[in-house]
């Protein structure tokens, strides 16, 4: 469970998240849409502290942190739980697609080299790569990478997986291999997945719970076919209008 | 001195110089390992800005930079040893000149090297250490396992030529008393007055070691040269 109490962040003037307070259930699928510059990236940045939020509270199972008193150490413990897929891949550029995978294992969490190596193994086969194994980086396509960076992700086997707008820097044609291992993972995995995304049809088909933010604050939340098929703010229906319309095309 | 130029001279000589390289080998491989090692510290100091230390840092740097390198391996030379005695220590007689060179040398690297390092860290993509951070690594792990080896592959031809140019610094140490190269061909030439053939000797095989090292260089750099493609992105 990851609960948020009352985050504020401000960039210099610029007020990024006035006050979130949310509930994210464990094992759930949550989906954080809604337009750029509404703070998404930022809620979801602050969860492993790579944004530090200004004020408020970050709760994530039996680790309660106030953002403001949040020490070195607390910082560390709650990156130990999770793990991120980032917008641009962020794979480690010195490393191969393998090593990129066996370095949380056997660097961070001690794995012995040979069992991290057979794991990171299984992770590339799971996202399809295993012939890749020794390729690096830029040697492979976006959506090779980005499928890397969610073994590098399932790896850690953490309790929260938080993503960055997976698919946001793709060219179109590479977008479904990636949504298609994501919903993979949501279908066999039990960690828990927030995911910032603008696919608002992967939203629909995977997501247990949706979050609709706008301006800083959440304007409303829940079941996908509430929020994406009949919200009830103003603010919901505008951002949505194209994709429902899209719908009822197709129906 | 019946004839100008002595070809002859030249090339029975040149085995009897080539027999001090090593002197000036073994300052450039010292104060390259020892430098690195500090730039590579105080380039970290220096990103991070840690109080004092960060002070302290930008003060060396300019120190280096500031003064001419044979005023610094003066000062070391006749400074140090004062100090030392001043702070109570006794044996400075028994202390070799070529400590206070590699002293000297590797300070001199050390502020250059941090530099480079320094712009070559901040050239390394940011998500790179945002997502070592997310997979748990603490700061060091991060910056001794990802960015610092990526920044290392970025500076490599800048170091080179730092490298390079200590290589060359080192003819400069016979003002301190130690016999390299260049002492031995002014010890010969005040003998033989034939002291051009000793110098162009001295010149051959400083150009040979320079061709080396930068053969080196250009060899490390193509191994990693489909990696630094993707960084020019």
């Amino acid at each position: 469970m990851i609960e948020f109490r009352n985050i504020h962040k401000a960039f210099g003037e610029n007020k990024v998240l006035k006050g979130i307070n949310c509930t994210i259930p464990t094992g759930s699928v949550t989906v954080i849409v809604g337009p750029s510059g509404s703070g998404k990236t930022t809620l979801l940045r602050s969860v492993n502290f790579l944004e530090r939020a200004d004020s408020g509270e970050i709760i994530l199972d039996d680790i309660h942190l106030d953002v403001e008193k949040a020490t070195k150490a607390d910082i560390h413990k709650i990156r130990q739980r999770t793990a991120m897929v980032f917008q641009t891949y962020n794979l480690f550029k010195n490393k191969t697609a393998l090593e990129n995978i066996m370095e949380g294992l056997a660097i961070v969490r001690k794995v012995p080299k040979a069992a991290a190596k057979e794991k990171a193994l299984h992770f590339l086969e799971k996202v399809g790569l295993g012939h890749k194994a020794a390729a690096y980086p830029h040697e492979l396509s976006g959506g090779q990478q980005q499928r890397i960076g969610i073994a590098r992700a399932l790896a850690l086997n953490p309790d929260v997986i938080l993503f960055d707008e997976p698919t946001s820097a793709l060219d179109p044609e590479l977008v479904g291999e990636v949504l298609e291992v994501m919903k993979k993972v949501t279908q066999e995995v039990n960690c828990t997945l927030v995911v910032v995304t603008h696919e608002i049809a992967f939203a629909r088909e995977v997501a247990d719970h949706v979050i609709f933010m706008d301006g800083g604050v959440i304007v409303e939340q829940g079941p996908p076919q509430e929020i994406l098929n009949h919200p009830k703010e103003d603010r919901t229906k505008q951002f949505l209008s194209r994709y429902i319309s899209l719908v009822e095309y197709n129906i | 001195m019946g004839i100008y130029f002595d070809l002859d001279y030249l090339i029975k000589t040149f085995p009897i110089i080539l027999s001090y390289v090593h002197t000036s080998l073994l300052i450039t491989l010292v104060a390259g390992v020892i430098g690195i090692v500090i730039g590579s510290i105080v380039a970290l100091i220096r990103i991070n800005k840690i109080t004092i230390l960060d002070k302290l840092a930008a003060i060396y740097i300019s120190f280096i930079r500031g003064t001419p390198f044979l005023v610094q391996l003066f000062l070391a030379y006749f400074g140090l040893p004062e100090l030392m005695q001043k702070l109570g220590y006794q044996g400075i007689r028994e202390i070799p000149t070529l400590f206070y060179v590699f002293i000297v040398f590797s300070l001199h690297v050390g502020a250059y090297i941090a530099e480079i390092i320094r712009s070559a860290i901040l050239a390394v993509d940011k998500g790179q250490l945002e997502a070592a951070y997310s997979i748990g690594m603490g700061a060091i792990q991060a910056y001794s396992r990802i960015i610092l080896p990526q920044a290392f592959s970025i500076a490599i031809p800048t170091i080179c030529n730092i490298i390079i140019s200590t290589l060359k610094g080192t003819s400069l140490v016979f003002n301190v008393g130690v016999i390299d190269m260049m002492r031995k061909a002014d010890l010969m030439g005040a003998n033989s007055h034939r002291s051009l053939e000793l110098y162009i000797n001295v010149a051959i095989i400083y150009i040979l070691l320079v061709f080396i090292i930068s053969k080196v260089s250009t060899f490390i750099e193509k191994r990693q040269v489909g990696y630094h493609q993707m960084n020019n992105l």
